[in-house]
């Protein structure tokens, strides 16, 4: 099969794929072709704003009584504690370095754009490869196995986190990163299933050290909490 | 302070306010894809649910969060459905789910939603039976043109031209939401 009909035989399935209805086993390979041409990445961004506005059609069907405050309680809001954070088997080694790699990928956000994929994918991409080669980042350690690292990228840099434990409902966490001893805060994050992934358009050249603390919800001008990983001084 | 961020602060009241506002909608969707009504619950909690664990997900500059729940609820029904098979609702239940109709519904989004099901009634009956069946059916393009009785080669067709007359038909609310 030429290109031209690999292409041809994609764009035919180029809508199919917008709603979902590629087979498992075909998808990867659609998709793949999808984000690397132009044509079927632009036929495909005409089709998912539509697609994505076919969920508008439906009717709305009440939920039954109860229902908020079972999901209230099945969120854990009610009784959330201020857990510690997670002990992991294994100390600083290349585990939590491809656990959070693992982390840059699946923390993406959710879109109906291809394009804005692409651009997630290419971000996450290079992400993981700062990650794994350490080039220029400043790694976090915690007690329990609690790990991080802060990586520069092309627009900043990026934060992932691994083995931390959800912060308490009214916390959250916040990343300094260090200018001597001098804390400048970098933004607040919440974890997910004990990894958390953000991207900040801090360049880190002028940091040598970073540290991640528990702080109440929104966060403060300084660190005033715990700190749960640290960079080592 | 906008909705999202008290999500991503954990605010319980800024859960139960999307709860309230989009849990008919939400509900709507996952009852449309899935056949059973407890499942469809369970669709509903575990839609929002993972709005809670990750807010960070929903990006607001990337659309708005009722579509983000709708998306997230639609993905989760066609998991449920492909899991197991008898959770799916037949071909003659999902096209029947079309009668045009009043609508009711949360205010918000209320005139979008119903261009929407107004440019859905101006497909042919081929284009809907085959996008209705795609989409809120959970079949793939082969078990279209199974259950259809077509070549694939003809759902793919009418899967893409059905796209391309709702994106026509709906032209000017989208470039008014942009």
């Amino acid at each position: 099969m030429t290109n031209q009909d690999k292409h041809e035989e994609i764009k035919s399935l180029v809508a199919a794929h917008v709603l979902g209805s590629v087979p498992p086993e075909e998808r990867p390979y659609v998709r793949a072709h999808i984000l690397a041409c132009d044509e079927c990445l632009a036929e495909a961004d005409k089709y998912a704003e539509v697609a994505s506005r076919l969920a508008l059609s439906v009717e709305e069907v009440p939920l039954p009584a109860g229902f908020a405050d079972r999901v209230v309680a099945a969120a854990g809001i009610e009784s959330a504690p201020a857990r510690q954070p997670v002990e992991a088997k294994r100390g600083w080694s290349l585990f939590p370095k491809l656990a959070m790699a693992t982390a840059a990928v699946v923390m993406a956000v959710f879109s109906f754009s291809y394009a804005e994929l692409k651009l997630d994918l290419e971000r996450q991409e290079q992400a993981l490869a700062s990650i794994l080669s350490n080039d220029g980042g400043i790694d976090l350690k915690g007690p329990g196995g609690a790990a991080a690292t802060v990586v520069p990228t092309e627009t900043g840099s990026a934060f992932i986190a691994y083995g931390l434990a959800d912060a308490p409902s009214d916390k959250t966490y916040q990343l300094w990163l260090m200018k001597g001893e001098v804390p400048v805060s970098a933004g607040t994050f919440d974890v997910d299933e004990g990894l958390a992934y953000f991207e900040t358009s801090t360049n880190l050249d002028q940091y040598d050290g970073a540290a991640v603390t528990v702080e109440p919800a929104g966060g403060s001008l300084g660190p005033t909490g715990t700190e749960v990983v640290t960079s080592a001084v | 302070m906008e909705l999202a961020d008290r999500l991503m602060e954990r605010d319980e009241s800024a859960l139960r306010v999307v709860i309230a506002t989009y849990g008919g909608l939400v509900h709507g969707i996952a009852r449309r894809v899935v056949a059973d009504q407890t499942m469809a619950e369970e669709v509903a909690q575990d839609t929002f649910l993972a709005m809670w664990r990750r807010p960070g997900a929903y990006d607001p500059e990337r659309g708005s969060l009722q579509a983000f729940l709708l998306g997230v609820a639609r993905n989760k029904a066609i998991d449920a459905v492909r899991k197991e098979e008898s959770l799916k609702r037949t071909k003659e239940s999902l096209i029947r789910g079309y009668v045009p109709g009043e609508m009711a519904g949360p205010a918000d989004g209320f005139a979008e939603r119903q261009q929407v099901q107004g440019a859905l009634d101006q497909l042919s009956d081929l284009q809907k039976e085959a996008l209705v069946l795609a989409y809120f059916g959970g079949r793939t393009y082969r078990e279209v043109a199974e259950e259809l009785g077509i070549p694939e080669g003809t759902a793919k067709t009418r899967l893409r031209d059905g796209l391309t007359k709702l994106r026509h038909l709906m032209a000017g609310s989208m470039e008014a939401n942009e």
